[in-house]
């Protein structure tokens, strides 16, 4: 299973954070992907989830799975299929989302990182730590 | 004698302090260096704050520390050494620096491989290329406490994780001793 995209989204839909793992496609189309996976996440919300979401859409061959965190942030990750069993597959996506969420956390517990809601992510850790993740589960 | 200071710190870390959470302490830690690098814009001088205001801390720890704990006076430089790293930053800090790196036996390095100020914190550029010892209040601590210890020392950063290197070191030169009256030993 590779992942293609690890996407982070703020409260309000505006995106925060996009990593693409793939050299030959372009950000708009995982931009586009992360953005209609927020109409899934508000549909799911409706009812009591907890933080990891699950599997949200499947596009093609790619699957996005979503994760929200107490503060209304999203994360979302696009891979592609995979051998493995379901519930394989559901606690690797879970685990990738914790660990942007710790990475996400970690950010905005640093003292000098001033930004607010609105802005993106610019933070050479957490691109190094989300660099790992992607490989992660090749 | 080194296994002593160890014990002595160890002691004192679980029975003789009250604990406060971390995060606090290290979001408060780096509440103060960002607004001091707002108020100054220059890195030299917010060290050279940071070192003042670790200063003030390190003559009250050097009391509050005797206080707390069963320590002698210390005959030479090397076990004063010992004692601030194995039991002063044990008891404040909860991370028990190495110390090396001696030249003239008054000249030493403490080597602090966990500091947990640096916790989260990742320095700016502009910081990080005018020089700011993000720690810097540690260096003012020591030369404070041993200032009460009546020893003039000079004590600098030379590395620091934050910065790059792998380790952080804090250098400590103790110049001369400052003149006292010694009163009678009293065991």
């Amino acid at each position: 299973m590779k992942i293609h995209c690890i996407a982070i989204l703020g409260r309000h839909g505006n995106p925060i954070y996009l990593r693409n793992y793939d050299a030959h496609e372009d950000d708009v189309k995982y931009h586009y992907m992360a953005h209609t996976s927020l109409d899934i996440i508000d549909a799911r919300l409706a009812q009591p989830t907890s933080s990891y979401l699950g599997h949200l859409q499947t596009v093609g061959d790619l699957s996005v799975y979503g994760y929200i965190t107490n503060t209304n942030i999203k994360i979302m990750v696009v891979s592609s299929a995979s051998n493995e069993s379901p519930s394989v597959r559901s606690s690797q996506m879970r685990h990738v989302c914790e660990c942007v969420h710790a990475a996400y956390v970690a950010l905005v517990c640093n003292p000098f990182n001033e930004r607010r809601e609105e802005d993106r992510v610019q933070s050479e850790r957490f691109d190094m730590v989300v660099e790992k993740l992607g490989q992660l589960t090749e | 004698m080194a296994k002593q200071y160890k014990a002595i710190g160890d002691e004192a870390w679980k029975n003789s302090v009250e604990k406060v959470n971390a995060e606090l302490f290290i979001f408060t830690y780096g509440s103060l260096v960002v607004q001091l690098l707002r108020d100054h814009e220059d890195c030299t001088s917010v060290n050279q704050q940071l070192d003042k205001l670790g200063y003030n801390i390190g003559v009250r720890l050097a009391d509050d520390m005797f206080a707390r704990t069963t320590l002698d006076r210390c005959p030479d430089v090397r076990s004063t050494a010992d004692a601030v790293a194995k039991v002063g930053f044990r008891m404040f800090l909860n991370t028990t620096p190495t110390v090396g790196l001696w030249t003239n036996d008054n000249e030493f390095s403490l080597l602090i491989e966990d500091n947990p100020l640096n916790d989260f914190c990742e320095l700016p550029p502009r910081a990080l290329r005018d020089g700011l010892w993000y720690s810097n209040v540690l260096c003012g601590v020591v030369r404070g406490a041993l200032e009460m210890m009546h020893m003039q020392a000079r004590v600098w950063f030379v590395r620091d994780v934050l910065r790059g290197d792998d380790t952080s070191e804090i250098r400590v030169r103790v110049e001369r001793m400052l003149d006292e009256e010694v009163p009678a030993a009293d065991e």
